[in-house]
């Protein structure tokens, strides 16, 4: 199978501290739990592909293309969607809207189509809000119904979902994943990490998956990648990892 | 069809019309009536507004006016074309109109900024100059039609939209508004060193629009009845301010609206779902400086006269006002906040040297109570693609 991303000696660095550092990563279609103690360097590595950071040194590439030098729009638009550690909805905006958003890359219509021809407008329009809904009821069939109430009023929970969903409705290829559980109880993690399952099932998307959960970890991930100081430390199967020495000492405990 | 929405189709037949012949009535009282009478208009308004929005009045009246969209469109539109007939007799009363018309055709362009993309931009004044700059020097230079002239500031503003955009490609908040305030400092400043430009006299004798061989600043006469030339200008101004009423209410539904609104929740989760910052900040700055430059245009060809008084930075401050009291983000709101605060303006005369004092304790008491805008902005709905 084709390597669907690599890292090849991937660097940032802030004034002086090496955030990551050196990291050489292949995935193919897989799962990949990211794992490591705080200040790793795992979101960093996720902002890193996802554009928001420009690498210092190394190379990102995706489906056999170089997407270093690429901005977090372009990345966006080539199949790598993300979601955030601390939910980052359009607080006022509508669920609807923030679906939409989501489609923004996907959508061909121009600026001036929009003003003087508003029959393709409404056209594509109507198709998009027909994908949002429909990716919005594998989640919670509720979410549709409350299509027009505003992110404020929606609980955490489903804020989750519906920043997941908005993610998947533009139909990537890749989708990073930064603490989807986090700041959620046992029976709701439980719940997100069920539909994260089905996901992976029917679609076959390729996930990066930060996660502090190890039971989460054992369950989802094909395969784990251990970060310490901005360095891998270990990568391999969950049961390999939770092994080896080096990773106990930094980050699992004994 | 549930009996609700029944019910909403049938009265607002009746309601929604008749809410528009209100609110025309409204108007002509605050147009022609005393300062206090203004005043009475804009409180009554705001109080329904209110107690509107708590009672569920006003959603119940957006419903009505979206399920009789064309009989209320159709009552809108054959008021608005009496109304400066009815107004005839008194050409100052027609004066306001235009002015009003014009400034809230910037307040919208303003608003693609302030209200879609939250940068709060103190430059409307210096892009609504230059349009009007542009559009009389053209005509009073090379002697050419002030359409062409119109089409030459469409052309200048949106350039200049574009080369003051960038300054909001690295800075946001206040630091942007800090450019912006260069801007319009600047604005002003060249144009009156500039001999070129008129420097400090302005530029007199811009000729007026002509239509169809016949000048706009002719008087008319329709059925015996005198037409002051101003009644030309409402007509070029409502009709145009409606074409740019249409343009913002698309660009607001449309997906390049929701990216504005992005932008200004967010920017980096605005990038991370496609949207190029550079090209949607960039369409914000031009469009809204088209918007302006039209109005310029508009505004030189009918005084007839520009000077560097007619564009500084209270004009800004004035237009952001209009925004603000309007309703952000709502081109309905934005139109209804600038023609009201044209009108107050003018009322104002009466105080002289504290006209500005009035204006700011009115601003100030208006938005301490309705913090939001007289219209704020609404959350998308869309109607026209409902599934079933």
């Amino acid at each position: 199978m084709d390597t669907l991303l690599k890292t090849k000696d991937l660097t940032i660095n802030f004034g002086g501290l090496l955030a990551v550092n050196k990291v050489n990563c292949e995935m193919n279609n897989e799962v990949l739990g990211l794992i490591g103690p705080n200040g790793s360097g795992k979101t960093t590595f996720l902002n890193l592909i996802s554009g928001i950071y420009n690498a210092t040194d190394g190379e990102i590439e995706f489906q056999g293309r170089n997407i270093t030098k690429l901005q977090a729009s372009d990345i966006r638009s080539i199949g790598i969607a993300r979601t955030f550690q601390t939910n980052r909805l359009c607080l006022k905006l509508t669920v609807l809207d923030n679906m939409l958003l989501g489609l923004f890359s996907k959508q061909q219509i121009r600026w001036w189509e929009t003003i003087f021809n508003q029959k393709k407008h409404h056209l594509e329009l109507r198709v998009n809000i027909d994908k949002c809904l429909h990716v919005l009821s594998y989640f919670n069939e509720e979410l549709v119904e409350q299509k027009y109430e505003l992110i404020d009023t929606i609980p955490l929970i489903d804020r989750r979902r519906i920043e997941i969903a908005r993610a998947l409705v533009s139909d990537p290829a890749l989708l990073l994943l930064d603490e989807p559980t986090a700041g959620l109880n046992p029976q709701e993690t439980h719940s997100i990490v069920e539909d994260l399952k089905k996901i992976r099932e029917k679609t076959g998307i390729s996930m990066i998956f930060i996660e502090h959960d190890m039971g989460v970890i054992s369950t989802i991930a094909d395969r784990v990648v251990v970060l310490n100081a901005g360095q891998i430390i270990a990568e391999g199967s969950f049961a390999e990892v939770s092994k080896n020495e080096e990773v106990r000492s930094a980050y699992l405990g004994s | 069809m549930t009996d609700r929405q029944t019910h909403l189709q049938n009265t607002g037949k009746f309601v929604a019309p008749l809410g528009v012949l209100i609110f025309f009535a409204a108007m002509a009282l605050a147009i022609t009536m005393n300062l206090w009478t203004t005043l009475a208009v804009v409180v009554v308004l705001t109080a329904l507004l209110i107690f509107g929005e708590k009672r569920g009045f006003v959603e119940t009246a957006y419903k009505m006016v979206e399920k009789n969209y064309k009989i209320t469109v159709a009552v809108f539109v054959a008021a608005l074309l009496l109304f400066p007939i009815a107004l005839r007799g008194n050409s100052y009363f027609l004066h306001i109109l235009v002015i009003a018309g014009i400034y809230a055709m910037v307040a919208l362009g303003l608003n693609f900024q302030i209200g879609s993309m939250g940068q709060v931009n103190f430059a409307p004044a210096a892009m609504f100059g230059i349009g009007a700059y542009t559009s009389a020097m053209v005509s009073v230079h090379y002697g050419a039609s002030p359409w062409l002239g119109m089409i030459a500031a469409v052309i200048v503003t949106a350039g200049m939209g574009v080369v003051f955009g960038f300054p909001a490609l690295k800075t946001r908040g206040f630091y942007f508004s800090l450019v912006t305030i260069a801007v319009q400092t600047i604005f002003v400043l060249l144009v009156v060193n500039t001999d070129w430009l008129g420097g400090p006299n302005g530029i007199p004798g811009i000729p007026a629009f002509s239509l169809f061989g016949r000048s706009l600043k002719q008087t008319g006469n329709l059925f015996g009845m005198l037409l002051p030339y101003q009644i030309n200008y409402i007509y070029l101004t409502f009709f145009l301010l409606i074409l740019l009423i249409i343009v913002a209410r698309r660009l607001y539904t449309s997906r390049f609206g929701l990216a504005w609104n992005a932008i200004e929740e967010d920017e980096i989760v605005a990038a991370t779902q496609g949207i190029n910052l550079t090209k949607l900040k960039l369409l914000s700055f031009s469009i809204g400086s088209v918007f302006a430059g039209i109005a310029g245009s508009i505004y030189a060809h009918y005084t007839s006269f520009i000077g560097t008084e007619d564009f500084d930075f209270n004009k800004s401050l004035i237009l952001i006002c209009m925004v603000l009291l309007g309703g952000m983000d709502n081109p309905v709101g934005v139109t209804l906040g600038a023609v009201l605060l044209t009108v107050i303006d003018e009322k104002l005369r009466v105080f002289a040297d504290y006209r500005m004092l009035m204006y700011s304790v009115i601003l100030i008491v208006v938005l301490v109570v309705r913090a939001q805008g007289l219209l704020p902005k609404r959350n998308r709905t869309y109607p026209g693609t409902e599934e079933g």
